[in-house]
């Protein structure tokens, strides 16, 4: 562990990461990451790095200067580490449940943002939130147990501040993203654009599903900046 | 171009569409010819498969690779996208979205886009493998 870099240590150790860094600087991290399993025998890499994070921050390295960098705050330790679980509330219990209470996990596990060379600039933010009941029952037998339920739901927001004087214009309506809500206001000689959603998650996602997911709001976002028609370069925002 | 052939001829721009949002041409001074699809490529962009020396652009390359599902693989990204504008379209059922990535890429193909004429290798004067024998017109992007 000693001899990997900071980078790669921190996401296997810590399970996290905080850095912005040029696209070079972090193919050289994913590079040390491949790696990772000839290179450490304990201290798995979150699975979360392989299926989003890795193959996000390498589209956004297409979209961006080779000197601008893409920042990263990643906190991959999980749903109900430290510091992420608030205080729980009683609420009201009904026989045979004797005790409810609940907890709220509040786990901001993405934040990826890079000035696109365009001269926009796109924030992507992850957040799962769960709700945890913590039940104390008494069975008929006269028994008390305990039990502990899960309700996890994410909340996906997408912003992208346009490039000066970029044309937006509302797109038609896809069947595909009706799940966000997608705004966009002007902001000086730019415009907003953001897209929001909030959905449960399953305990069984597809493959490649959460991927799928946040590059779909970053799409949709997209989709309201068309190319200018006169750029011959055909300038997406 | 001058009755005798020589001179002023056509400067060709590399046709290699980047970005994955934000998209355009990659516009550097083309030095090849795509042996694939004939888009004119710079050396940045010249990609070779194995056993064949003529130079291929990305796109024909990540098509003769096939399905790339390794994000560390440096060739992957060059395939997710076209295989998510495809897939986002169809699903979506807006062809908007991906004729926006294919108008960008078949931008290349247009001889109205290029830069007009002046010195350069790919004119009438044999200085160029694919001079101006070239013919756009009827290939599908790879």
């Amino acid at each position: 562990m000693a001899a990997l870099p900071p980078q790669h240590r921190a996401l296997a150790a810590d399970h996290a990461l905080a850095v912005a860094q040029t696209s070079r600087q972090w193919d050289e991290l994913f590079q040390s990451l491949s790696m990772h399993e000839q290179l450490v025998r304990k201290h798995p890499l979150p699975p979360r790095v392989r299926e989003v994070l890795l193959p996000l921050v390498r589209v956004l390295g297409q979209d961006v200067e080779p000197d601008a960098v893409i920042g990263v705050t990643a906190d991959l330790r999980g749903p109900e580490a430290p510091g992420k679980v608030h205080p729980g509330r009683e609420l009201q219990p009904v026989f045979p449940v004797t005790k409810i209470t609940e907890k709220v996990s509040w786990d901001p596990w993405l934040v990826v943002s890079a000035d696109l060379r365009n001269g926009a600039h796109l924030d992507v933010t992850v957040i799962d939130i769960g709700r945890i009941h913590e039940l104390r029952k008494r069975s008929a037998s006269g028994k008390t147990k305990y039990r502990t339920k899960r309700k996890a739901s994410q909340r996906l927001a997408i912003t992208l501040k346009t490039a000066k004087d970029a044309v937006v214009v509302a797109p038609p309506l896809s069947p595909a993203t009706q799940w966000l809500r997608v705004s966009a206001q002007p902001k000086g000689t730019r415009h907003v654009v953001s897209a929001k959603a909030k959905y449960p998650l399953t305990t069984n996602p597809q493959a490649g599903w959460q991927l799928n997911t946040i590059m779909l709001a970053i799409a949709e976002v997209f989709r309201w900046v068309p190319a200018p028609v006169d750029d011959e370069a055909g300038g997406a925002a | 171009m001058s009755p005798a052939g020589g001179g002023r001829v056509a400067i060709r721009t590399c046709g290699a569409t980047t970005g994955f949002f934000v998209l355009a041409r990659c516009e550097n001074r083309a030095r090849a010819g795509c042996s694939r699809c004939s888009r004119s490529i710079c050396p940045h962009h010249a990609m070779f498969l194995p056993g064949d020396p003529a130079p291929v652009c990305p796109e024909c390359y990540a098509a003769a690779r096939g399905y790339v599902s390794d994000p560390n693989d440096p060739d992957w990204a060059i395939g997710y996208r076209r295989t998510f504008y495809w897939e986002t379209s169809s699903s979506s059922g807006d062809d908007t979205f991906w004729m926006a990535f294919n108008e960008v890429d078949r931008e290349s193909f247009d001889e109205d886009q290029q830069d007009g004429e002046g010195d350069g290798e790919w004119g009438d004067d044999g200085g160029g493998e694919y001079g101006d024998d070239v013919d756009d017109d009827g290939f599908v992007d790879s």
